[in-house]
């Protein structure tokens, strides 16, 4: 899978980023809104790993973002807030597949991506 | 003392207005009394004077005729008997009262006397009459003037009776002394038909007196006062005429009036009306006075509560700001700590799944371990910051119980799973549990996460029990474990901040001993209670308590937690 990671913590970056290269994706990487706003109107991406807090405000506008422009996208909402502890992400932001609350296990992270490859379909949507 | 000494200085101005009420009224009575009694006085000198200056004229009317009689006699040289008779028998039946007329000599021998039938005193000398006679006689020869006797007893036994001599002279020379003699009761009465008289009030009594004794007494029909009686005196032919008037009680009654009282009285009901009127007015400026002094004490009562809300919502709105500054401190460095960390923890896991050296692996792994502690002790740190500073919310929704139960069994299997102890695990859970609960499931969560964590770490083998059971409204969660348990003193120490229990050997456990008081503070806020107690065969068992919980339709209520009479309700 083609996979964007919008992080602004380099170095969380750099570690999802080698975490989802190790399973043998590609990856791409953005820092603020804008950047990944230009990476998906270039590419299509089959998954995204979005950041809530960004520098240039918080993720979920990218979600609507690559909804539009990726049909199909799975998302994974990255955040070290308690944000959307019941699942409100589903009304807020309905692209969003999974929210993972840092710091993120990386055998999880890596089980949801093999999960997110498998299925296709937006259906379990859940909370980790 | 004070409160006594108060009431006597507000009620001196009653007691001087009383006083003076009183004084003025006896003062009003006092003069009005006098003008009452001395117009009585001036009444009864009227009736007095009146009644003595009747008599005198009535007296000296008699003493006239006489002269005239007098005069025919010396005009006459005297009378013969039929004539003298006839004229005086005339005189008597014309004056009433008159009971004899006599002539006496310049000696005093009665010469002639009418009626002479019967008649003592006919030839006898005056002199063998009475001395009071005689004494009359010789005033009137001497100074040729009437005289007039003392009341005298009369011969016929009428009662008094006054005998006037009137002299008779010609030419200068006394030829002799016209007697008469006149009942007084008679004399008096006929003073009543003087064309002069005037029917007075009859509630007098009257005293005649001549020369001081008496002649009349008082009427005895009229009840007389002793008090007051007055007396007029008149000169009549040298004699002392006196009269005194003593009025009737019903006289003193009709003629009393009230005017004194009727005074007394209206002044006083005036000054106790306008002492009232005082009193009243002193009252209503008093209650004025209170009421202004109390509105002004509400005013500043009011002002002051009012400065004190503003104050109040004032340090509300700075503690809530510090409150809302510190949970976006709270969040802010949760936030920036959680996000290295998952770097630190992530490279780690990557490092121990890479193809490495095994002391690399080791390294790795250990270094995966150490963050992580890191990790839940920075987290209950900001745990503890956020329940301190009220920034720690509990948001109930709905949750099926049986989800909850696989979760934390779940957890529980991994904990022994890395553990790597020989531990049982059993899940209980009471038949009669609601399918859906309202609970916040990520605090409950953290507080049995806690409990099994715990369980697991000082359990080094036996059995872990996760028990869920309903106790009447009640749900209860239980963590039963087999270690050594506790001893009694630590059963609430062991909630306390930093505490940490320690065996005989001295050997501490890993952790900075928040855990425990961050379950018990969450379970507070959720309105449960956590217990720890030591299990009948050994081991701990801790107890999480939720009150009154209900049922809950999940058709009604899906993930949000309507409050009801029993159910709980979003903090």
């Amino acid at each position: 899978m083609d996979c964007l990671i919008v992080e602004d913590d380099t170095l969380l970056c750099d570690a999802l980023a080698d975490c989802v290269e190790g399973m043998g994706h590609a990856t791409d990487r953005a820092s603020t809104i804008e950047e990944a706003m230009h990476r998906l109107k270039r590419q299509k991406y089959e998954l995204i790993l979005l950041d809530y807090g960004l520098p240039d405000g918080n993720g979920l506008p990218v979600s609507n973002y690559a909804a539009l422009f990726c049909p199909g996208v799975r998302i994974i909402l990255v955040t070290g807030n308690e944000i959307f502890p019941n699942g409100e992400h589903r009304q807020v932001a309905p692209s969003i597949d999974w929210v993972m609350r840092k710091p993120v296990c990386f055998d999880d992270l890596s089980a949801l991506i093999d999960y997110a490859e498998l299925d296709s379909a937006p259906h379990n949507r859940t909370h980790l | 003392m004070a409160a006594r000494r108060s009431r006597w200085f507000r009620r001196w101005p009653v007691i001087t207005l009383a006083l003076a009420g009183l004084f003025l009224s006896a003062g009003f009575w006092n003069i009005l009394d006098k003008q009452r009694t001395a117009r009585l006085s001036d009444l009864l000198h009227a009736e007095a004077g009146y009644r003595v200056k009747l008599l005198r004229r009535d007296l000296s009317l008699r003493v006239l005729s006489m002269t005239q009689l007098g005069r025919l006699w010396s005009a006459n040289n005297g009378l013969s008997q039929d004539t003298f008779q006839n004229e005086a028998m005339r005189h008597i039946e014309s004056v009433p009262g008159l009971r004899a007329i006599g002539f006496l000599d310049a000696t005093g021998i009665a010469r002639f006397v009418a009626p002479s039938a019967g008649s003592r005193a006919l030839g006898r000398n005056i002199a063998q009459a009475s001395p009071e006679r005689l004494v009359a006689f010789n005033r009137a020869m001497s100074t040729g003037k009437p005289a007039l006797t003392d009341p005298v007893d009369l011969v016929d036994g009428s009662g008094k009776g006054l005998i006037v001599f009137v002299p008779v002279s010609k030419n200068g020379a006394p030829l002799g002394v016209l007697s008469t003699v006149f009942n007084v009761n008679a004399w008096i009465e006929s003073a009543k038909y003087h064309e002069e008289y005037v029917e007075v009030d009859p509630n007098f009594s009257h005293l005649v007196a001549v020369n001081g004794v008496t002649a009349f007494e008082f009427d005895g029909h009229v009840e007389t006062l002793p008090d007051p009686s007055v007396s007029r005196t008149l000169d009549v032919f040298g004699n002392q005429l006196s009269v005194q008037v003593r009025p009737g009680a019903q006289f003193a009654s009709a003629h009393r009036g009230i005017a004194p009282e009727l005074a007394a009285m209206i002044v006083l009901l005036s000054i106790s009306g306008a002492g009232l009127c005082l009193i009243l007015a002193n009252r209503a400026w008093q209650a004025e006075q209170t009421a202004r002094q109390a509105n002004e004490r509400l005013t500043e009562n009011v002002s002051r509560l009012n400065a004190e809300m503003s104050e109040r919502r004032q340090a509300e709105a700075r503690a809530r700001s510090a409150r809302e500054a510190t949970s976006r401190f709270l969040t802010t460095m949760s936030h920036e700590i959680r996000t290295p960390l998952n770097a630190i923890m992530g490279m780690f896991q990557l490092i121990a799944k890479a193809d490495v050296p095994d002391r690399q692996k080791r390294q790795a792994a250990g270094g995966l371990l150490a963050s992580q502690r890191l990790f839940r002790e920075l987290t209950n740190v900001l745990d503890v910051s956020r329940i301190d500073a009220g920034a720690m919310t509990i948001l109930p929704r709905d949750v099926e119980t049986a989800h909850l139960l696989e979760d934390w069994f779940n957890i529980l299997e991994g904990l022994v799973q890395k553990s790597d102890k020989p531990l049982d695990l059993k899940l209980e859970k009471a038949p009669d549990l609601p399918k859906i609960v309202c609970l916040d499931p990520v605090r409950l969560g953290q507080i049995v996460t806690n409990l099994l964590d715990n369980a697991v770490k000082f359990t080094p083998s036996g059995e872990i029990r996760l028990r869920l059971t309903m106790d009447e409204m009640d749900m209860v969660l239980e963590v039963i474990d087999s270690g050594p348990g506790l001893k009694a003193d630590d059963f609430e120490a062991v909630f306390q901040r930093f505490y940490q229990v320690h065996d005989g050997m001295a050997r501490s456990y890993e952790g900075s001993g928040l855990g425990l008081s961050i379950s018990r503070d969450l379970a507070a806020l959720m309105q449960a209670t956590l217990t720890v107690e030591n299990g009948a065969k050994g081991g701990s068992i801790f107890t999480f308590r939720l009150f009154n919980v209900s049922e809950r339709d999940i058709t009604k209520t899906r993930n949000t937690c309507v409050p009801d009479d029993q159910g709980t309700t979003p903090a």
